[in-house]
């Protein structure tokens, strides 16, 4: 217990989870770079533009956050809302609720 | 004439499992799918076993390509959740698991519409004891909302049967079409099972309260079931292809806001699915096998992402988003595993998901559907977004939840894939003595003399913290 307190796991470190986010930075500048480079073979003239999927795929989950977080506003319910205990609760079954 | 039937080694295994214990449970349990695969590998397509029964001509068996392909991932899918819940000491989820695999089995080699109407409903009396199993009030209540949808979709099978047979067509079940008399009743009872648009309640109500063993079965059948019966009988049905855009779309904005991880997934399957009903809505033949090819990854991958879900589960008690995080540093095993089921699911380059999804999109495109395109594009950005980062994030990285200050506890995945003999790791309250005293009846059929030494190393060079002053036979039970 007290050893897993010292242990400093890969991301305690603010160093590596820096380093994770230039490694996905430069992965998509990277692959879009590749857009101007790689022949693709396109189906429709929109997948022909520059960055197209890489916009597309952005502005989608912005999009679909932006729209969930009004959604949150009329569906949010509390847990209880229909006067049931927490979902998970419960001890898994087939287990030994006593152990 | 029965010997060749797909679904008897695992029905019958279903009922010698519930007449055994021990060893011998779990061998029956794991030769059950084997056979049935080998069974399955027998078969010639073009075989048809048919015979006549109060005036109707019954085909059981009708072999073919697709019903082939299914037939190799229902065992598939069987036997990967047999080796998952190996460690369960649940008569009635073993019995219900192995025969809602027969169900799914028998249901998609059946060659007529009788037959299906049968196994139909016997995966929906199967699968609810997997519900039910979790045996609280919560999953009662659940399991019997589950029941009716199931059943009724059953009924509405027969009802759509006998209209379209009466109408002279047979009961053989090939295409059907919505314009063959009783079409409309057969395309809705696939369509419940399929969870179409407001169709879909049972599904995100149901799976996230199944037991975390239930929940990879009832992902593997039910729906791919559907999945195959709508490619059998509705191919190329335009229909399809609004309402299958609209499941990949409208379930990626509740998936978004629930904290419930397992029920993420689940807004995530009607989503995968969406895929699967606009491939065989569109119907051309890259349309149609990326719809299969599509079903067939579904199942290993939200498998996969059902599994470490359901480590996460058994190991914390706790399913909400909020209250995990960090578990990576407890479960490194799981949190990798979990990760390349997320890139799968988001088509990622190299994963299956990318194959599958990237064929029924280029279908959409090849056809002209342009704002169908459009649509699977977008839906594929927020099946990223929800499965592919919510879930591995909330439940391995944000934040360090109390989980992992709690006593150390090895990986699910490691107890696992080690063939780990304690029922259930003891939650952070409770004593260990107790835990472990019951685990030593399982020790000593699965504990050999080399893994124990070897475990008694690991265990104490990784979790020196382990009660060492219990009583002998506790002691003997973990090898110290």
């Amino acid at each position: 217990m007290s050893d897993d307190k010292q242990k400093t796991y890969l991301f305690d470190n603010p160093r590596n989870v820096r380093r994770v986010v230039v490694a996905l930075v430069a992965a998509c500048v990277i692959l879009a770079g590749l857009d101007l480079v790689v022949h693709r073979h396109v189906s429709h003239p929109w997948e022909a533009m520059f960055g197209f999927y890489a916009v597309y795929g952005f502005v989608a989950c912005v999009l679909l956050v932006l729209l969930a977080k009004e959604m949150r506003k009329l569906l949010i319910r509390k847990e209880d809302y229909y006067d049931e205990a927490p979902p998970t609760d419960n001890p898994p079954s087939g287990e030994d609720p006593g152990a | 004439m029965l010997e060749s039937w797909p679904a008897l080694p695992l029905l019958i295994g279903a009922v010698l499992v519930a007449f055994s214990r021990g060893p011998v449970r779990a061998l029956v349990m794991l030769a059950a799918p084997l056979a049935g695969a080998w069974g399955v590998y027998q078969l010639e397509p073009g075989t048809v076993i048919e015979f006549q029964m109060m005036g109707l001509q019954l085909t059981p068996v009708r072999v073919d390509a697709l019903s082939i392909l299914f037939g190799y991932l229902f065992h598939l899918a069987a036997f990967i959740g047999v080796i998952y819940s190996l460690h369960l000491k649940d008569p009635m989820q073993d019995v219900a698991a192995l025969a809602y695999a027969g169900s799914a089995v028998g249901a998609v080699f059946a060659g007529d519409l009788l037959t299906l109407f049968v196994f139909w409903e016997l995966l929906a009396v199967t699968s609810v004891f997997l519900v039910l199993a979790r045996r609280s009030e919560r999953s009662l209540a659940t399991g019997m909302r589950y029941l009716v949808m199931q059943v009724g979709s059953g009924v509405l099978l027969l009802a759509g049967a006998i209209w379209y047979a009466s109408a002279g067509n047979g009961l053989g079940f090939d295409y059907i079409g919505l314009d063959a008399p009783g079409g409309w009743l057969i395309f809705l009872a696939f369509g419940i099972k399929a969870a179409f648009p407001l169709l879909h309640g049972w599904l995100t109500d149901a799976y996230p309260e199944a037991t975390p063993t239930g929940t990879v079965f009832l992902t593997g059948f039910t729906t791919k079931v559907a999945i195959y019966s709508l490619a059998r009988g509705f191919p190329g049905t335009e229909l399809l292809v609004p309402i299958g855009t609209l499941m990949t779309c409208f379930p990626i904005f509740f998936a978004v806001i629930e904290n419930d991880l397992r029920r993420v997934l689940a807004y995530s399957m009607i989503n995968q699915l969406g895929f699967m009903v606009v491939g065989i809505g569109i119907g051309t033949q890259l349309a149609l096998n990326g719809a299969v090819a599509h079903a067939f990854n579904d199942v290993i991958f939200k498998g996969l992402l059902m599994m470490s879900m359901g480590a996460v589960l058994h190991v914390t008690g706790e399913m909400r988003g909020s209250e995990l995080g960090g578990l990576y540093k407890k479960m490194p095993k799981t949190a990798i595993l979990c990760m390349v089921g997320a890139a799968s699911i988001s088509a990622f380059p190299l994963f299956s998901g990318f194959v599958s999804k990237s064929m029924v999109v280029a279908a959409a495109i090849q056809e002209g559907h342009t704002v169908v395109w459009l649509a699977l594009l977008f839906a594929s950005a927020g099946v990223f977004h929800h499965a592919g980062i919510k879930i591995p994030f909330f439940a391995f990285f944000a934040h360090d939840s109390r989980h992992v200050a709690s006593p150390s506890m090895p990986p699910t995945c490691w107890r696992r894939c080690s063939f780990w003999p304690c029922r259930r790791w003891p939650s952070p309250g409770s004593s260990w003595p107790t835990s472990i005293r019951r685990s030593s009846s399982q020790c000593t059929w699965m504990w050999t003399g080399c893994i124990a030494a070897w475990h008694r190393k690991r265990c104490a060079r990784r979790w020196p913290g382990l009660p060492r002053s219990t009583k002998p036979c506790a002691r003997r039970a973990w090898g110290w």
